[in-house]
This record gives C-alpha cells, sequence and structure tokens, in this order.
C-alpha cells in the first residue's frame, strides 16, 4: 500500500487527502464527506447533508515547504 | 477549555491547522486554517470572504510583507468562534494569497488562547487565556 502523503491523523484515525490536491473539501468525522473544485459548490453540496465540517483548500502536490 | 488539533501532514512536513468558524453577514463557515505565529495579522482566500457575504474591497486596503515579495489584502472586522470563545477578530482577504493555507496571525487572533505547538505529539492545544495583563 502507498503511503500517503497527505493527511490529518488522530488517535481516532486518519484522513487522506492525496486525491484532493487543488479541491476544496469538507471534513466530519475524521471523514471527507465531499470535494469540489470550488468552495461555492463544495458547500451547495455539503448544504444537504446534515452535518456541520470544516473546510480545507487541499495543496498541491507540488507544493514545496511552506515558510511564512 | 483545552481543544487539541492534530497538524496536517504533506510528505515530510507538518502544520498546525484548527477549525475556526467564521460569521459573515450572510453565512458562517467553519473553515480549517494555519496557526501562524510570525503573521502579524491574519489572511484568509477571498472565497471565503464571497461565501460569508462579505465585499472583500470594502475593507481597509494593507499590504503585507512576506519573504520574497508583498501582497495586498483588505482588513476586516468580523465575529470568529473557536474552541467555545466568540470575539471580533481581525482579518484580511487576499486574492495574491499564493499559500492554500488561511493564515492565523497574532492580532488579534492570539489573544484570548495560549497556544502550544506540541511538534512530539504533532498537535496544536489551545486553552482560554485568563492572565491578566502586566
Amino acid at each position: 500500500m502507498t503511503k500517503s502523503n497527505l493527511a490529518i491523523s488522530d488517535q481516532k484515525g486518519a484522513v487522506h487527502l492525496d486525491k484532493y490536491a487543488g479541491c476544496w473539501v469538507a471534513i466530519s468525522r475524521q471523514k471527507v464527506i465531499a470535494h469540489q473544485n470550488t468552495l461555492e459548490k463544495l458547500m451547495k453540496k455539503v448544504k444537504k447533508s446534515k452535518l456541520r465540517p470544516s473546510v480545507l483548500f487541499v495543496p498541491e502536490k507540488s507544493d514545496g515547504p511552506h515558510v511564512l | 477549555m483545552k481543544q487539541e488539533f492534530p497538524y496536517l501532514r504533506q510528505g515530510d512536513q507538518t502544520y498546525p491547522l484548527i477549525d475556526v468558524e467564521l460569521i459573515g453577514p450572510d453565512r458562517r463557515l467553519l473553515v480549517k486554517a494555519l496557526i501562524d505565529s510570525g503573521a502579524s495579522l491574519s489572511i484568509f482566500r477571498p472565497e471565503i470572504a464571497h461565501y460569508l457575504g462579505i465585499s472583500v474591497e470594502t475593507g481597509q486596503r494593507l499590504y503585507f510583507q512576506g519573504i520574497k515579495s508583498r501582497i495586498v489584502g483588505y482588513l476586516h472586522q468580523l465575529p470568529v468562534k473557536v474552541n467555545g470563545e466568540k470575539f471580533d477578530c481581525y482579518v484580511a482577504f487576499s486574492a495574491e494569497l499564493e499559500t492554500s493555507f488561511n493564515l492565523l496571525g497574532r492580532d488579534n487572533f492570539f489573544h484570548p488562547f495560549k497556544i502550544t505547538f506540541n511538534e512530539k505529539l504533532q498537535k496544536v492545544i489551545l486553552e482560554r487565556n485568563d492572565d491578566k495583563k502586566p
């Protein structure tokens, strides 16, 4: 199995984000519940569920280390 | 109250992201943002302002100096909620933000909290700051 390059992990599990690079994702209870290429489209999709996810624009795979 | 957030890992690098709720005139949004102790102010992507119902360019126009160049952003004050704390926070929105991450800077997001970066456990911990000013 290929090691995930992009993830948020804790004791409860991990959210793997590699395949969503360059997209907006909605994450709820350690799961990606929706993904879209714009935030507006994402939230339209999310609105149909009763969950209150947090959203993230997933960095591109080509992004180097961030020095902010 | 204490709240912990696991770091985001990208290859060999990790980033301290937390969930923060931004409350706009039209809508509210729970969004992941990077705690950036090197940033003076918070800067978010403009799509978020549009979603919240904030007209970006009505804010105060400011130039933000980065490592290589400066970018223009528009500063707003809006209610934010995190770790049970709701307060008005300065947030700039910039179409020139080149990083994927929204950035939470010190003024004034850091004021209500004690913030611990636990690199060993790869998590950031937010606690309410009850310390009085000296």
